[in-house]
């Protein structure tokens, strides 16, 4: 029976239910509800709870009446059957003690895997591929104070590097076609000035023939400067081509309104995302997209160097947001194994240099490197794609590390991965 | 549109309570109180009115005794969580199958390709009694002591270069196996020297190469030397000791054991490396041996785990079937008559069926285990399946005969080809090719909308009996088939708790 001392009780806790466990810190999040149990210091919980991890026990373990007297243990029992987390179930109904299918994560095809034996990380290695962003060019003629950067926090225009420099279509032609059978869910892209782009013409016609959403983004200012070419773009494939309409502060509404006017019109499918670097911009943001009656804006928070403390202080995730957002057991299991913001996704800026993420070195050159190759190192090695929370400080150490969102930009911008206001106590 | 249920109810042999919702892919363990709820929901009974019905305590559940109305009503309320949360809703199975296979898919398969394997000869200097291609089985070309030419060979592998160096191919890097197969294939060696020196000399992009093959060893004293250096794969045919062994006799009816034993042992003493990492053994289970006497066998004389398979059981003949299930044995069973049975089972773990079963489960009815990162990523981005469990042609193995037919593999009948390679090039037509599979699918269509396996199904629709008229698929499962198909897996793993973590951590569906 698997009960040496024949005790009453099994305990078990649902597999709907993750389980974190650091040190003395417990946490229990229901999946179903969102509702978590946290527990510091409670050595007998902490006892009770690895017991149930424990690879033998199979999350069901035998409880005797004894153990349920101690009011730790009982209220510990009462509040997961209360939240629906598990149940206490008497052992008189069964011969054998039971089981739960406990929650181990295996991909068949996780480089830890494909590292064995005869087999290559190479193996299926153009499914991983999923996204695809382009910088076309570096051309503008307008002097955005945040060039430099912003593109490195979020999707955003930039003419900061290799001016004069633009995306070589027929290297891009033959990338394409390696890109056969890979199934890309999305594709961005950018500029600079993307209607400065020489073969863009060309370029539309290649992206004629992937079926998966295509986003253009787009400076207002620069909008302003090509409504004919806006035309040329919402005639092509109007149901899966998306304009983003990049705002940055100071704003210049004498020539945001014709634009938005326009945008937010008919033939466009348009999200208008306001960059925001203060309380004030996020302000006068929502009072814009209050004014022209902007469907859904976004308002990007970004980094300039000198506000730092918008980020640390302000917009600090808290706990109850992170498990507000109620991320579902496949959310979770996806941030234990990658980066859900990076992974499958590549960016070629216009100098041809090829990354997984734009904040770390190259991963190939276009025309040079094969996709096969560019996909196999990042695969190796990592950095970008299967870079978790559980593998950098602090996080690594907290028990919300994966209910928490995936590393992002803007993380490594500031050099800080716990945007959050919680304290690190294991 | 017909449905099926998403919510199975197991009750294991030892009286546990399990719940597994087929569209979340989820096992539960289940309170008796919450089982006999959900048992009245899958029944159609309206529970509201019989929770409205329950004033007083106890409450009576037969056969589990009484339970106190607050904890009905606790245990009511978890069922209307899982409810909400999108447990126990119906499939619509029909949509869940991919209609039917295109050209363009059998293209991506043979691109994809893991292994090709070439019927070198149909020549054998054996004359097993229960051979595939002996006198029990009848669903094979005639042996004509022919070799597969060269030629038609080299046409092959050029037809592949092509597409493997082709962007159909999703690899790089990846190892395909190149296995030869018999008869017994080391009867046309030349063949095989030839083919591996060609494949040495071709420039493949993405691609690297392993060689294996089968052999029943009585000319390994020749030629292991090539074999050796070229690190080829060795699968020997022994089923054990020289007792067990009667049914592996040369042309004249003699014996061979001794030979084979002596050409292995002085293989292990020449190439004692080679022999560790790239020599293992496969015994055909039969009357005459055991699991428990072919694993002591192995283990002890050269520290081998072996495979052990049973004879094929499609295509016999009518006049010999009665002598056909004599010599057939189980492994399941055979391994269950062992004294020290558990002990075997630890160590041969996934080589046994019963593992593969619950591996089988594991793996793909259960949330946590994916097939690639993108799977994860992006849930509901698998292709879909197609009915039966039927791998889609050549997206394993190519299979080409020694008469120049190719098929996906060699555990179907021959005629069962889907194209041909000669001397003067190949012909395999991808659209007729999967026309003829879907023409195949389409005879278990309807049967596979009902079944309730249908995710884990494993019947191949050619290895079916009266494929040409009616066939009836003897792996289909109706609720309560499945339930105990799930049932007999969980009290597998309960009683061998340790395997659970074992088998996801060890085992890998390649």
């Amino acid at each position: 029976m698997n009960n040496p001392g024949n005790l009453p009780y099994w305990f078990t806790i649902d597999t709907y239910v993750h389980i974190t466990v650091k040190r003395n810190w417990i946490l229990l999040y229901n999946s179903l509800t969102g509702q978590t149990l946290e527990f510091f210091n409670a050595p007998k919980i902490t006892k009770l709870v690895k017991r149930l991890l424990s690879p033998g026990n199979l999350m069901v373990i035998p409880l005797s009446e004894e153990e349920l007297s101690d009011p730790d243990i009982s209220g510990f029992v009462t509040g997961i059957s209360e939240n629906f987390m598990g149940d206490l179930i008497e052992t008189r109904f069964s011969k054998q003690r039971p089981i739960q299918v406990m929650p181990v994560v295996k991909i068949d095809k996780d480089v830890k895997y494909l590292k064995r034996g005869h087999r290559s990380v190479g193996e299926s290695l153009k499914l991983n591929l999923t996204g695809l962003t382009l910088f076309l060019n570096a051309e503008c003629k307008m002097d955005c104070p945040m060039c430099s950067q912003a593109f490195r926090q979020t999707n955003c225009c930039t003419a900061s590097q290799n001016r004069g420099q633009e995306i070589d279509i027929e290297k891009l032609r033959g990338f394409f076609a390696e890109m056969k059978n890979c199934n890309i869910m999305n594709l961005n892209i950018l500029g600079g000035d993307i209607f400065s782009y020489s073969r863009l013409a060309e370029l539309l016609g290649m992206l004629h023939k992937f079926s998966a959403p295509t986003y253009f983004y787009l400076h207002y200012l620069n909008a302003h400067l090509h409504f004919p070419e806006l035309e040329t773009i919402s005639r092509y494939k109007s149901d899966r081509y998306f304009l983003k309409l990049l705002v940055s502060f100071p704003v210049q509404k004498e020539l945001l309104a014709p634009v938005l006017k326009r945008v937010l019109g008919e033939g466009f499918k348009t999200t208008v995302i306001f960059i925001v670097k203060s309380e004030e911009e996020f302000n006068a943001a929502e009072s814009i997209a209050a004014m022209y009656s902007i469907p859904e804006p976004l308002f990007q928070p970004y980094f300039d160097g000198s506000n730092r403390e918008l980020f640390e202080k302000d917009l600090a995730i808290a706990r109850e947001e992170i498990t507000g957002a109620k991320p579902s057991l496949t959310d979770i299991y996806a941030r234990q194994k990658m980066n859900p913001r990076d992974f499958g996704r590549l960016i070629i800026r216009n100098d041809g240099r090829i990354y997984a993420n734009v904040n770390r070195s190259s991963t190939g050159i276009l025309g040079s490197d094969s996709l096969y190759d560019v996909i196999y190192r990042e695969m190796i090695q990592g950095k970008s794609w299967r870079r978790t929370r559980n593998n950098v400080m602090p996080c690594k150490k907290c028990v919300f590390n994966l209910l928490c969102p995936p590393l992002s930009n803007l993380e490594i911008i500031l050099g800080r991965n716990n945007l959050c206001n919680i304290e690190i106590v294991s | 549109m017909k449905t099926t249920k998403a919510c199975i109810l197991i009750k294991t042999k030892d009286g546990n309570h399990y719940l597994y919702d087929r569209v979340l892919k989820r096992f539960h363990l289940l309170h008796p109180v919450l089982f006999h709820i959900l048992s009245q929901v899958n029944t159609g009974s309206n529970v509201e009115a019989w929770m409205e019905g329950i004033k007083n305590d106890p409450v009576e559940l037969p056969p589990y005794g009484n339970f106190s109305r607050s904890l009905v009503m606790h245990f009511y309320r978890k069922y209307l969580l899982l409810k909400a949360s999108g447990y126990m809703g119906e499939i619509d199975q029909e949509d869940e199958f991919d209609s039917t296979l295109s050209a363009e898919t059998i293209r991506y398969s043979l691109a994809n390709v893991k292994q090709i394997t070439f019927e070198v000869t149909d020549r054998c200097n054996l004359k097993c009694k229960y051979c595939g291609y002996g006198d029990f089985y009848e669903d094979y070309d005639r042996r004509e002591n022919k070799n597969l030419d060269i030629r038609s060979a080299k046409n092959l592998l050029d037809y592949f270069a092509e597409i493997w160096n082709s962007p159909w191919n999703i690899s790089h890097r990846r190892n395909i196996y190149i296995s030869f197969y018999g008869g017994e294939p080391l009867l046309n060696f030349p063949f095989i020297k030839e083919i591996i020196e060609y494949l040495k000399q071709k420039k493949f992009v993405h691609n690297h190469f392993t060689f294996s093959m089968t052999t029943n060893g009585m000319l390994l004293n020749k030629l292991i030397d090539y074999l050796a250096e070229n690190n080829v794969k060795l699968l020997i045919s022994l089923d054990g000791d020289e007792e067990n062994n009667v049914y592996r006799v040369d042309l004249n009816g003699n014996p061979v054991y001794s030979k084979i034993i002596r050409n292995i042992e002085d293989l292990k003493d020449t190439y004692p490396g080679y022999f560790k990492d790239h020599v293992n053994f496969n015994a055909v289970l039969q009357n005459k041996n055991s699991v428990e006497g072919v694993y002591h066998f192995f283990k002890e004389r050269f520290n081998k785990i072996p495979s052990i398979n049973s004879l094929n059981t499609s295509g016999i003949k009518e006049s010999r079937k009665q002598e056909f299930w004599e010599t057939y044995s189980n492994v399941s069973d055979s391994l269950h008559d062992s004294e020290d049975y558990s002990m075997i089972e630890k160590d041969m773990f996934i080589k046994l069926p019963t593992l593969q079963g619950v591996s089988i489960l594991l793996h793909q009815l259960n949330e946590f285990a994916f097939s690639d990162y993108r799977e994860l990523l992006v849930p509901g981005v698998a292709p879909k399946r197609i009915p039966t469990g039927t791998c889609v042609p050549f997206s394993k193995k190519v299979f080409v005969t020694v008469n120049g037919k190719i098929l996906p593999c060699e555990r179907i009948g021959q005629q069962f080809y889907f194209g041909n390679v000669s001397p003067d090039g190949i012909e395999l037509d991808e659209e007729e090719a999967a026309e003829k599979y879907n023409n195949s699918i389409d005879k278990l269509r309807k049967q596979c909308n009902r079944c309730y396996n249908h995710k884990t199904c494993v019947q191949c629709v050619f290895n079916l009996e009266n494929f040409n008229n009616n066939p009836v698929c003897k792996g289909f499962m109706n609720y309560s088939q499945f339930s105990g198909h799930l049932a007999a897996h969980i009290d597998y793993l309960e009683q061998n708790r340790d395997m659970y973590m074992k088998i996801m951590k060890e085992v890998v569906v390649e």
